[in-house]
């Protein structure tokens, strides 16, 4: 493909250069954004050998090109005076470790988000509840709630276990047995308990992993690189067993060891460097604590800064470290308010205005992981508001008393004392200070949803030609019995390795097309058939199990490879009694195989089923 | 840009089982991986599309690999075919 030539006819056909204001891709499209629509040529442009379609979206121009959509990106670059634009966050031209660093974190925690919100909302909701005196912190429906609130929090090693696994390619379930390991109660327990703990030898520092983010996140990486690697070594008879025990036997005394602590480590470091800054210079010491404390937070090291704090109250009867932690929570609250502000992404806009209030009530975490960190300079807007409201609490002195509990709003009263007005200003000045910068710095806003969604839906492939994956429902291929693909007794179905579908238990001995689309293939066998839905949908129909050895026999087809076929049209007939005679299980799993470019494969009946009804709905 | 021709052993041919170890296999490295059979070439990453070649026993099929990984994706895709007797 000659990307010069494709590029340049696209500019054209475009309006040229002076028509585009910018242009940026995703996964296989080209997103223009025009001074002019109408000087787009779009018959032309679909002519274009390469261009796969176009498309407008809103006031986005685009051109589907499919996988090798960066390379015509970087052809019009290259070729015309169009620069890469500072909204062109797909483009990974600009990207820098850290940037990268935070494209992992918040794309691990977007994922997870409707958990800890949701928990963050009953936390925080408790938290006023408790500082009003509605509820006792004794009371059993207090113990419950809280459980319920805090339970998200608390376990939030695993819910990341579980999403990191995914974005890494490792076994998710391996990875939240991970996650488990590193929060058992005997392991808390034993690394909490003061004692010196060591493993075959090598010692383990204490560290409390409930609530941290960045061990779990390096566990899981390492996780996945060491369970490939295990994989390819080991026959795969053995795998099934080996592979996930090794894993785990590696990766959790790696984490106690060397991964977790290492947050801990750098963390006394820091406490005490911090605390000596204090002690020197402390309206400096508070801009950069306030200004850092996010990340501390976000790596665990908050744990080493505690017993300091502890030993202020006890020798002098208050702590100057933890206010400024306060200052870093209305700091991401005011930056998620800002993103509430001036996102036009309407979703969005309502998830960054709840976070915020969470945020405010102390739970930070949805405000900082799912909205500032995601758009990244909100987050920078987040710091800077920790900053100011860290520099001058320690500019006035702030004093807090009582040591634990919320760190929003709600806990407030820990300041109850000389400073307590002081204290109290430094909220409204950090929240302010955190949403005018995120304001001010600005962000790339998410697209508005169709758009964002619309890169899922337009991947599938066959024979190297790309349509359009849509939503559909089939209908069911065979008459019989709806089961359950984990029911089917051959792992290459039941595992789901090919993709998720359905079974059937056949009551009939016909086949017909669930769908009105293209017979991919029909084996020469017999005994499975390939359609490609009008919607995209790769269906494989595989009636019985090893019915390949049959060669052939007691099948006849009633379609060719290549035919159009309407839903409901016979394409296979065969004779149940003779195929059961022999032997064979003649379960019919139903299977997407281009499982992937879909959200959700469900089934929309139990039970008996009959050909004409509805049996599987595919959602994008 | 990698390739080798194989012919298939497998008395069965490469069907769905077969297809999927395939295309796992495939799926693990970055390089743009097709398998040709007859003059067809399909992606060797879409089990529908291996299917569609319907390709039996005795079959001369060539697996070509291109990117960053494609004598790694080679070496396994032909340790896959021999450890699962599909072909040679």
């Amino acid at each position: 493909m000659d990307y010069k030539k494709m590029a340049i006819s696209i500019v054209e056909l475009v309006g040229g250069e002076e028509n585009i204001h910018h242009v940026i891709h995703c996964m296989t499209r080209l997103r223009f954004n025009l001074a002019d629509q109408s000087k787009v040529d779009r018959k032309q442009l679909e002519k274009v050998p390469g261009v796969m379609g176009t498309n407008i979206s809103g006031a986005q121009f685009q051109i589907i090109i499919g996988n090798d959509v960066p390379k015509v990106y970087n052809a019009i670059l290259e070729n015309t005076s169009i620069k890469l634009e500072g909204s062109s966050k797909q483009s990974g031209k600009k990207t820098n470790v850290l940037s990268g660093i935070f494209d992992v974190i918040s794309g691990v925690f977007t994922p997870i988000l409707p958990a800890i919100a949701g928990a963050g909302m009953i936390k925080g909701l408790l938290a006023i509840a408790l500082t009003f005196g509605w509820l006792s912190d004794k009371s059993q429906v207090y113990i419950i709630l809280n459980a319920i609130g805090d339970g998200a929090f608390y376990f939030l090693p695993i819910l990341l276990a579980v999403s990191a696994a995914r974005k890494f390619g490792s076994n998710i379930y391996v990875a939240a047995a991970i996650g488990a390991a590193l929060l058992h109660p005997t392991i808390t327990a034993l690394l909490s308990s003061g004692e010196k703990v060591a493993f075959l030898g090598i010692p383990v520092t204490a560290v409390t992993y409930s609530s941290t983010v960045i061990p779990i996140l390096l566990a899981v990486w390492i996780a996945s690189y060491v369970e490939k690697w295990i994989d390819k070594v080991i026959p795969s008879m053995f795998k099934l067993i080996v592979v996930p025990t090794l894993t785990m036997l590696v990766i959790v005394p790696v984490t106690l060891i060397a991964v977790g602590p290492l947050g801990s480590i750098i963390g006394n470091w820091l406490s005490m460097g911090v605390g000596a800054l204090f002690a020197n210079t402390g309206l400096f010491a508070g801009l950069i604590l306030g200004g850092t404390w996010s990340l501390i937070i976000m790596t665990g090291m908050h744990y080493a800064f505690i017993p300091i704090s502890m030993n202020n109250i006890a020798t002098k009867g208050y702590d100057f470290l933890l206010p400024s932690m306060f200052m870093a929570n209305m700091g991401q609250a005011g930056a998620a308010f800002a993103v509430a502000l001036k996102s036009k992404n309407k979703s969005f806009k309502s998830l960054a205005m709840t976070t915020s209030l969470t945020a405010l009530m102390g739970i930070t975490e949805p405000a900082m992981y799912g909205v500032n960190m995601r758009l990244k300079k909100p987050f920078i807007g987040a710091l800077a508001g920790g900053a100011v409201g860290g520099a001058y609490y320690s500019a006035v002195g702030v004093k807090y008393f009582i040591l634990g509990g919320n760190v929003g709003l709600p806990g407030i009263a820990s300041f109850i004392g000389s400073t307590f007005v002081l204290a109290v200003l430094g909220f409204p000045i950090a929240f302010a200070a955190g949403a005018i910068s995120a304001f001010i710095l600005g962000f790339e806003d998410l697209e508005s949803e169709e758009e964002g969604k619309a890169p899922a839906t337009e991947k599938a492939e066959t024979n190297g030609r790309k349509v359009i994956v849509a939503a559909e429902e089939l209908y069911s291929p065979i008459k019989g019995e709806v089961v359950s693909l984990s029911e089917v007794n051959d792992p290459t179905f039941s595992t789901g390795i090919m993709g998720q579908g359905i079974a059937i238990k056949p009551e009939e001995g016909k086949v017909v097309s669930p769908v009105a689309g293209k017979v991919t293939t029909i084996f020469k066998t017999k005994h499975a058939i390939g359609i490609t839905s009008e919607n995209g949908a790769e269906i494989l129909i595989h009636v019985g199990l090893n019915t390949v050895k049959l060669n052939g026999e007691y099948f006849t087809a009633h379609v060719s490879d290549g035919d159009f076929v309407e839903a409901g049209k016979t394409l296979v007939t065969f004779d149940m009694e003779a195929i059961k005679a022999e032997g064979y299980d003649l379960i019919t799993p139903v299977i997407i195989t281009n499982t992937d470019r879909y959200q959700s494969i469900s089934p929309v009946k139990e039970g008996k089923i009959n050909t004409k009804e509805k049996f599987m709905a595919l959602l994008v | 840009m990698a390739e080798k021709t194989f012919t298939v052993t497998a008395d069965t041919g490469i069907h769905a089982r077969p297809a999927t170890l395939l295309v796992q296999a495939a799926g693990k490295f970055d390089s743009e991986i097709n398998l040709e059979y007859k003059g067809r070439k399909v992606n060797l990453k879409s089990i529908m599309g291996v299917m569609s070649l319907g390709i039996g026993q005795g079959a001369e099929i060539k697996i070509t690999a291109e990117g960053s990984d494609e004598q790694d994706a080679l070496n396994t895709l032909e340790e896959t075919l021999k450890r699962e007797g599909l072909a040679e």
